[in-house]
């Protein structure tokens, strides 16, 4: 099976002992995979390490085929990312925030940036500086970035952050739409686990940089009501295993 | 486009749509003319008895933007495209592109070298149409053009030892701080010491004047010239190496 991404055995820990230790896993294509865990259990270390925005102690990443470490620019090519808070140009327009990542894809057009504002419903704030954004506004201009480039993965830090119920919703239907109709795939972290089971067809559970389990959601759920008693579930078995 | 002149062109436009470097141009064009109406000013309580006149000001303002005002404006920029944007996680907005950090590291440094080199065009401009207005004449313009270009070869010397001192720290106004002090550091070694001025990079700021006019023997010249592109290269490796190893 040619997977889309392939993580094997990453680990990156820092001075105070956090991080993320032996991370494996691979998504297929369509898949939407989410990485569920408690604030300081590996997510956005491990996310960070797949985008090459932080280096492993070990492991290897492939996005198509091609390693992030020795061919960054062919694996991330396909690659749009929403890491932790939205990296955006404060002093710049959110027309201008577009611009400047569409002009890194030669294949990006300007309708394509108009069609992004519409679609995160920034349209009507388009001239407007980002400084002036609630946090709502600058996670929905940073979904607009991440999607640009009409990516085929798409890797989403706690997408949900600071959005309300409708915004949750929306980005969600984007989510979807993207997965069913143009077969792209989702790497997804969140500590809300009513979030992950909206979303995703696939978990993985990350508690204190490790990685209790990977599972496909309907496996999560045959023997658990809900994917917070499955999360509950794992950890539980991992005190369990740390006691004895 | 490609990723690099894409990358280069964006570093750019982050630089110049800050007001604050379009309010540096208009100072350095008062300052320009304050020099003017201060020579004329002169030139009248003198009653043309002792006429004070700099022989060409476009090269008479150079010695002062190249050694003082461009290097400032060249920290300021170094600070905003690589130590601001570390402190406030802009810079992951073109981590997470398909852009080595090769390209990112020199399309950054580049468009800082573009960006002072447009201050020295609009210093040599400016100066040219004083020079016109107060009857003076601009015969010397290729000359003084070839002096303008030249001086960006240390220039861009002086980009690279600020992009360099860039990579310690996340502190934005720290890295000014550590920049001016370092860049002043040096430039006054060169004046207490001027037998070993030669080996600070700061006593090549003014490199047309090795090259125009009473020009040094070539095999003086070649070590100069090796010793500021030493500079340049240990500037550039170290200071890639460590953008390349950061985490962010």
């Amino acid at each position: 099976m040619e997977y889309v991404l392939e993580v094997e055995g990453i680990s990156k820990l820092y001075k105070n002992g956090r991080g993320a230790s032996d991370i494996t896993f691979s998504l297929a294509r369509g898949d939407v995979l989410g990485l569920l865990g408690p604030n300081g259990s590996g997510k956005t270390t491990t996310m960070k390490m797949i985008c090459g925005l932080c280096h492993p102690a070990s492991g290897q990443v492939r996005i198509f085929g091609h390693s992030v470490f020795d061919e960054y620019e062919k694996a991330t090519e396909k690659v749009g990312s929403l890491i932790e808070i939205p990296a955006l140009y404060e002093h710049l327009t959110a027309t201008e925030n577009l611009n400047l990542a569409a002009r890194l894809y030669p294949a990006v057009q300007k309708e394509q940036i108009d069609h992004m504002l519409e679609v995160v419903r920034l349209d009507s704030y388009r001239n407007d500086k980002v400084a002036r954004f609630s946090l709502g506004m600058k996670q929905r201009l940073g979904l607009a970035l991440a999607l640009i480039s009409d990516p085929e993965l798409v890797v989403l830090d706690e997408p949900a952050n600071g959005l309300d119920i409708e915004g949750m919703v929306e980005v969600r239907e984007i989510i979807s739409q993207m997965a069913e109709k143009r077969g792209a795939s989702f790497l997804i972290s969140s500590h809300l686990a009513g979030e992950i089971e909206k979303t995703c067809n696939k978990v993985a559970v990350l508690y204190e940089g490790e990685m209790l389990s990977f599972d496909t959601m309907e496996e999560a759920l045959r023997l658990n009501p809900t994917l917070e008693d499955f999360f509950l579930a794992k950890v539980k078995e991992k005190r369990g295993r740390v006691i004895i | 486009m490609s990723a690099f002149s894409g990358s280069i062109k964006n570093e750019y436009i982050k630089l110049a749509s800050r007001k604050k470097y379009i309010v540096f141009l208009i100072i350095e064009a008062i300052i320009c003319i304050c020099v003017m109406l201060v020579q004329t000013a002169a030139n009248k309580a003198l009653s043309g008895s002792v006429v004070v006149q700099i022989s060409n000001m476009a090269m008479g303002m150079l010695t002062f933007f190249i050694q003082v005002y461009i290097p400032l404006v060249v920290f300021m920029a170094c600070s905003d495209l690589f130590s601001a944007e570390m402190q406030d996680n802009s810079i992951k907005a073109i981590l997470m592109r398909p852009v080595s950090r090769f390209k990112i590291f020199f399309s950054k440094t580049l468009a800082i070298v573009l960006f002072a080199a447009q201050y020295l065009v609009a210093l040599l401009l400016i100066t040219s149409v004083l020079e016109v207005i107060s009857g003076g004449s601009i015969r010397d313009f290729w000359l003084n053009l070839g002096a303008y270009l030249l001086d960006i070869i240390p220039l861009t010397v002086l980009v690279l030892m600020a992009v360099f001192i860039n990579q310690f720290t996340k502190s934005s106004s720290l890295t000014m701080f550590l920049c001016i002090i370092i860049y002043a550091i040096l430039y006054v070694l060169g004046i207490i010491f001027p037998t070993a001025s030669g080996l600070f990079f700061t006593g090549y700021m003014q490199w047309h004047k090795l090259w125009l006019g009473f020009t040094i023997p070539f095999s003086a010249m070649l070590s100069k010239i090796g010793i500021l592109f030493g500079y340049g290269l240990v500037f550039a490796g170290a200071g890639f190496y460590l953008f390349d190893k950061r985490d962010f």
